[in-house]
């Protein structure tokens, strides 16, 4: 049970907001109609992300913390512009976006997880952890589905609404790569 | 539309500050041992924040006087009580992994084995004056169970368990 409030903080820690803004990036184009695909584009999320996790947090894969920032900050980005420029199209392709992007994330969190789940808590722990982090994002969801909602409902027209939030995306994001671009590059 | 200016920054990381701590009850032996594992940059933080004014840095005392201050920290920010009775744990040592620093403490039993199984107050702020985010995940192991929970702000950093 513990495991899971951990993976549940981890994502509605407002501290980590990043992840916050890649779940308002991922939902722009989707509404409570679409709630099998709100399904499969976040399960696809946690499952890349899961992967990645157990990845790194068992060192088969070791990828600079630096370029792991910078690729989060991209992943939000691309998926903001994805959504724009399909004129939020909501398809099939969405799921596999996800699943990229959520393994881009997985891999910022690994080396967190292998401090706090080492040795016989480390597998006994990843299941529950990663199930937090499903239900936090479907309860994120929700709530901005929700919030699109009642906005609608207050007149503000849907893609109003939508172009609203891909700028906040875009910008709140572009902003990230610049400051998360490594020194090493310049 | 410049969020810098606004006093928005999104330069922050999603830093985690924690640590974890096992105690074992040990019938056989009578004892309650513990160790925390923590990460050395945070670790040092705190040291040097007891250091205070002093001109030398943690990392320029010998170890003795590391170990000093070491069970000082320990004794102020790690509390346990099993019902009434709070257990008086000592320092014993510090081994240095390559990501991570382990501190060893021990306390008697004063109670009888069984009575262990109820009871337990947990406070540890162990680099909560440092981090305010810290979180302390404390693994608790009694008989062959075990029961993972965490000190944190949320929780004012306690929490109580019975097995």
């Amino acid at each position: 049970m513990f495991y899971i409030e951990l993976g549940l903080r981890h994502i509605l820690d407002i501290e980590g907001y990043d992840h916050m803004l890649f779940l308002l990036a991922l939902t722009l184009p989707l509404t409570f109609r679409d709630w099998k695909q709100t399904l499969w584009w976040v399960t696809a999320f946690t499952v890349g992300h899961s992967l990645t996790l157990a990845l790194t947090a068992t060192e088969l894969i070791s990828i600079d913390g630096t370029w792991v920032e910078l690729g989060i900050a991209v992943t939000i980005f691309l998926t903001g512009g994805f959504h724009l420029l399909r004129n939020f199209s909501v398809s099939n392709s969405g799921r596999y976006l996800s699943l990229i992007f959520g393994a881009v994330h997985g891999m910022g969190f690994g080396s967190y997880y292998s401090f706090i789940a080492q040795n016989d808590v480390f597998w006994w722990a990843w299941l529950p952890f990663n199930l937090g982090i499903e239900v936090g994002q479907i309860a994120l969801v929700v709530v901005l589905l929700f919030v699109y909602s009642i906005l609608q409902k207050f007149g503000v027209q849907l893609r109003t609404l939508r172009l609203l939030f891909t700028g906040v995306v875009l910008t709140l994001s572009a902003q990230m790569i610049l400051e998360r671009i490594p020194n090493e590059l310049f | 539309m410049c969020f810098g200016i606004c006093g928005f920054s999104t330069k922050v990381k999603h830093e985690f500050y924690v640590s974890v701590t096992d105690i074992y009850v040990d019938a056989e032996k009578g004892q309650i041992d513990g160790v925390v594992k923590c990460f050395p940059d945070d670790w040092e933080r705190a040291m040097n924040a007891l250091l205070a004014n002093k001109v030398q840095r943690y990392v320029q005392l010998d170890s003795t006087s590391q170990d000093s201050l070491h069970a000082v920290y320990l004794q102020k920010h790690l509390n346990v009580q099993v019902g009434e009775q709070s257990i008086k744990f000592g320092y014993s040592g510090t081994v240095r992994g390559p990501d991570e620093v382990y501190l060893l403490f021990e306390g008697p039993m004063e109670l009888a084995p069984e009575e262990y199984a109820a009871g337990w107050s947990v406070n540890q702020t162990l680099l909560a004056d440092i981090y305010p985010t810290q979180e302390n995940i404390v693994i608790l192991h009694y008989d062959g169970q075990k029961y993972t929970s965490s000190c944190r702000e949320g929780n004012e950093y306690e929490f109580n368990h019975s097995f």
